[in-house]
């Protein structure tokens, strides 16, 4: 089997990216350190707050997943690799990046947090699961739910990105230019229809919310439904990559 | 050795016998001593290296060469007897043949033909 | 032990460029894939390492699957025209996934074929002169220490000394540890004396598979002046005609009769690879 350094080439064509971004959360707070004797205004308060990395982080892992494709299906074809192994070494790396990330956002909260207590008002920290489901006292809170809470956020979204590039990458000329640019007119489009049309806007509205609710309303319900989305990006991205050809 | 003439008429297997039963009657080859092996035959020439092994066969079917199993091919004692005679029966046909014909085309009488050949062989015995 | 294909199809639109092609590569063997230019040569080699589907038919290596099988793929590599590798990627970050996925590949013996070829190891892969990005695939394809090694357009760009380097080497490693070759090539005349198969191709179908010697065996020149030459092919099957001045050198298939009134004033010789290949493959 060529799982395993299928696994290794996929990690290492992540990994630059996910070192530089951390590198650059990082260098900001030392940069925010290193300036706060020269601006700091009594009245100000928490001006350095990066609540949420893990908001930035979704962001950037889709846009890791977005690039993630051609050079590696490329270059495992020339070693053989087949695409089944390529699949599965795709989910192990998704996986991997997207617990590595959630610790490393984690990480990055805890120190926001311990800047907090040496600088109180200047930095603040609170993770993102915190703002959402905790912040309200709901909810429990600690790293332990931040982490798992990111880490299925984050495998939902890179899944996401993963299939949008296999799917660019299936369809031809004319296909990408219906999808990029029809998707966006399409919604555009519905958007304005529905929001002229106050009957149908009462509608559809108060149903888009209960369905946001029913998903996202807690922490469990948030884990299942990350869960199942992102079976359901990785079933359609196999789809389409179990008969991918060279181009 | 010397060049092999690969988009020629003669088969390559064949040219191959040819220049080691030459490196053999010259001398260069002498009895007893090991040939070079298929592989350096083959990258040698860029040849396949069964149309070398067919060469070298050739050599041993007239009993100019032998394996030593696990060494390679040798020169047989006697090779040079074995091919002197094999090439003088080939020699008229090979050589006079060709030369008589092409010395008609060229309006040679045979007169002047025998006075070449003997002036020819009066020279190559002096420069001996 | 062989790679087997069996009746593959592909079209690309309304472009057949497959029709029902079968073929065999035995092992230990050194294959000639010739065909004009969009005969189907690369289509077949792309088709047998899964870079693309075949509409229809099947590849078996070694008596299973050959398409999205690991352990049948891992027995081939396929050096291509096209350049699979990423763009950023250096020759010896090549070299070290090569060894990550062919557990057989000499690093030591690649790193010395690039010194033997002047390739520097730290240059960027498609960075690299058409020459020398050539060089480069064929360095892997020597070192990966494969059963089945298919190069197609091995020689492209290379300079006539880095092509007989190349000869050199394959016929070395070759001799050292036999395995198949598949050669796909335009440059007939240079691999003619190398190869002992031949397969042809022709708008996507096998033309001819069998060893050189009965190809070439199968028929023979004969020349001389126009008319003796018209005269003596009546009735025979002719491949095609060469005409220079009032002289004709007609490439004929069966054995050639030497002793017949009509051969007469007409001198014969053997078949050339090359020869044949234009003959066969004309229009």
């Amino acid at each position: 089997m060529k799982i395993y350094p299928s696994f290794r080439l996929q990690l290492r064509d992540h990994a630059p990216a996910v070192i530089v971004y951390y590198a650059v959360l990082v260098s900001m707070v030392i940069i925010s350190l290193i300036i706060m004797p020269f601006v700091t205004n009594p009245d100000d308060s928490g001006y350095v707050a990066t609540n949420g990395v893990t908001a930035v982080t979704m962001i950037f892992s889709c846009i890791v997943s977005l690039c993630a494709f051609k050079d590696v299906f490329f270059l495992s074809l020339q070693y053989g690799v087949s695409r089944r192994t390529q699949f599965l070494a795709r989910l192990m790396t998704m996986g991997t990046i997207c617990a590595v990330l959630a610790v490393a956002d984690e990480l990055y909260t805890l120190l926001l947090q311990g800047l907090d207590h040496i600088f109180p008002n200047v930095f603040s920290g609170g993770s993102l699961y915190w703002m959402i489901y905790s912040s309200d006292g709901t909810s429990p809170k600690g790293p332990f739910f931040d982490i798992v809470f990111s880490f299925f956020a984050l495998l939902a979204v890179c899944s996401f990105g993963y299939l949008l590039t296999v799917l660019n990458y299936r369809l031809n000329k004319l296909g990408k230019l219906l999808f990029w640019a029809g998707t966006p007119i399409t919604v555009g489009l519905i958007v304005s229809y529905v929001s002229e049309h106050p009957a149908i806007a009462g509608r559809v509205v108060p149903f888009l919310m209960s369905l946001l609710g029913a998903g996202f309303s807690s922490l469990p319900r948030m884990l299942v439904t990350c869960t199942v989305l992102t079976a359901v990006f990785s079933g359609l991205t196999w789809l389409l990559m179990r008969r991918a050809a060279v181009k | 050795m010397q060049k092999l003439d690969l988009s020629g008429e003669k088969p390559i297997f064949l040219q191959i016998a040819e220049s080691l039963e030459d490196a053999v009657l010259s001398g260069a080859l002498s009895e007893g001593e090991q040939l070079p092996s298929i592989t350096e035959l083959s990258v040698q020439y860029t040849i396949n290296p069964a149309t070398a092994l067919k060469g070298i066969n050739l050599l041993v079917a007239e009993g100019a060469a032998y394996k030593k199993r696990g060494v390679g091919m040798f020169v047989s004692e006697g090779a040079r007897a074995v091919l002197q005679k094999k090439r003088q029966g080939d020699f008229s046909g090979r050589f006079v043949g060709a030369m008589v014909l092409e010395a008609m085309r060229l309006g040679i009488s045979r007169q002047e033909l025998l006075d070449m050949v003997a002036q020819e062989y009066d020279c190559a015995e002096k420069g001996r | 032990m062989s790679i087997e294909i069996t009746n593959i199809s592909k079209s690309f639109g309304q472009v057949q460029a497959l029709k029902g092609v079968s073929a065999g590569f035995k092992e230990e063997r050194i294959y000639g894939l010739l065909g004009r230019n969009g005969a189907g040569k690369s289509t077949l080699l792309n088709i047998l390492t899964g870079r693309i589907f075949p509409d229809s038919g099947t590849v078996t290596v070694d008596g299973e699957p050959g398409v999205e099988n690991d352990r049948a793929q891992g027995k081939i590599f396929l050096m291509s025209e096209t350049t699979l590798f990423p763009d950023a990627m250096r020759v010896h970050r090549a070299f070290h996934w090569a060894g990550s996925f062919y557990p057989a590949f000499d690093e030591g013996y690649a790193r010395g074929l690039a010194e033997d070829f002047g390739l520097n190891l730290k240059s960027k892969i498609t960075g690299l002169s058409t020459g020398y990005r050539s060089i480069f695939k064929l360095i892997l394809a020597l070192s990966v220490n494969v059963p089945y090694v298919l190069l197609d357009e091995p020689v492209l760009g290379l300079d006539a000394n880095h092509r007989e380097l190349f000869y050199k080497r394959l016929l070395e490693k070759y001799a050292e540890r036999p395995f198949t070759v598949v050669l796909s090539t335009h440059l007939i005349e240079e691999v003619a004396n190398l190869i002992e198969d031949v397969i042809i191709i022709k708008e996507g179908e096998v033309l001819r598979q069998e060893s050189r010697e009965k190809l070439l065996s199968g028929g023979y020149t004969v020349s001389g002046g126009a008319a003796a030459v018209e005269t003596y092919i009546q009735g025979r099957k002719v491949l095609g005609v060469d005409s220079l001045g009032g002289l004709r050198t007609a490439y004929v298939l069966g054995s050639p009769e030497r002793d017949i009134q009509s051969a007469r004033d007409l001198e014969f010789g053997p078949m050339d690879l090359q020869k044949l290949f234009i003959q066969l493959t004309n229009s």
